[in-house]
């Protein structure tokens, strides 16, 4: 049903016209239970429709293992879009654990230099080893127009 | 391949006239090693023809004997078709276009991506600020493929 819908909604769309566009979040968290984290993505000058959002453990210290067991929260400047935090592979599927990404149920559209804020709960306890924090990477995917054909 | 990802692909391959588009891909190596904030680049020039970008994958090969389990590779990757699209952030690689290893993590680019020939198409990989395998360095060798459709009716 999903990639149904997923093929559906990219035939929609002529590709001399939208290109793919990403961006990227990297937000420090830290490593004890209930920790947490938070930051925020400034998009260019151009309008941005957000089609899915990724997320993993960057550059992990030694014993930080990729479960997932953190929480996101994802919110623009005016809009709060899920009001209760749920564990990130349940919103948005994993990337490191297999190709359950789950894409949006509806394509967001964000106005140039609209702000994208990510907040973050870790939920196991990964001192271990003295790690204090550790990084996690989010990308925002989605496209932009471009207008005309680069010439 | 998953199923769903077979319906994906049949889906849009079915959308494309036959007559008009066939499959294409473009490929590159980049040589490099697991030093932090390494950085190499390479690109490929797409051919006389329109080529529309439908995915990337990646796939690491190791040259120099390493002991099993081996080291994770932190790769932080950017994208251009020619230089003006430079403007990304890096990211980790997976995040970005999955992880082929076992060919069945691919994430397509969200919308295809039309090139003119003559464009090119740039990886510019950078590895992560922590080092791979603790202080050890070794080299590796990063294979990239382009895949789409090449126009070849004009």
């Amino acid at each position: 049903m999903q990639g149904k819908d997923w093929a559906d909604r990219r035939k929609a769309l002529d590709p001399t016209i939208y290109r793919a566009k990403y961006y990227v979040l990297n937000i420090d968290v830290d490593a004890e239970i209930g920790g947490i984290g938070g930051g925020a993505k400034t998009i260019d000058n151009t309008p941005f429709v957000l089609e899915r959002i990724t997320h993993g453990i960057s550059f992990r210290p030694d014993g930080v293992n990729q479960d997932g067991n953190y929480t996101l929260q994802f919110r623009d400047d005016q809009s709060v879009y899920n009001t209760e935090p749920a564990l990130a592979q349940m919103l948005f599927g994993g990337v490191f654990n297999g190709n359950r990404v789950l894409d949006l149920p509806l394509r967001m559209f964000f106005q140039g230099s609209s702000t994208l804020n990510i907040d973050v709960v870790n939920y196991t306890d990964r001192t271990g080893g003295g790690v204090t924090n550790f990084q996690l990477g989010i990308v925002f995917h989605g496209f932009e127009r471009w207008d005309s054909p680069r010439q | 391949m998953t199923d769903l990802q077979r319906e994906i692909s049949n889906d849009r391959r079915n959308q494309l006239n036959p007559y008009v588009w066939r499959d294409k891909y473009y490929n590159f190596d980049i040589v490099t090693n697991t030093a932090r904030n390494r950085i190499e680049t390479n690109s490929v020039v797409v051919s006389n023809a329109p080529f529309m970008l439908d995915r990337i994958t990646y796939r690491t090969i190791f040259l120099q004997d390493s002991t099993p389990p081996y080291p994770y590779v932190y790769n932080e990757v950017r994208f251009a078709v020619n230089t003006n699209y430079l403007n990304n952030d890096f990211a980790d690689s997976r995040l970005l276009f999955g992880y082929a290893d076992n060919g069945d993590k691919v994430l397509p680019l969200v919308e295809r991506w039309l090139c003119k020939p003559g464009d090119s198409l740039v990886i510019e990989q950078r590895q992560a600020p922590r080092s791979a395998g603790g202080e050890f360095t070794f080299n590796y060798t990063q294979q990239w493929v382009f895949h789409g459709f090449e126009k070849w009716n004009q």
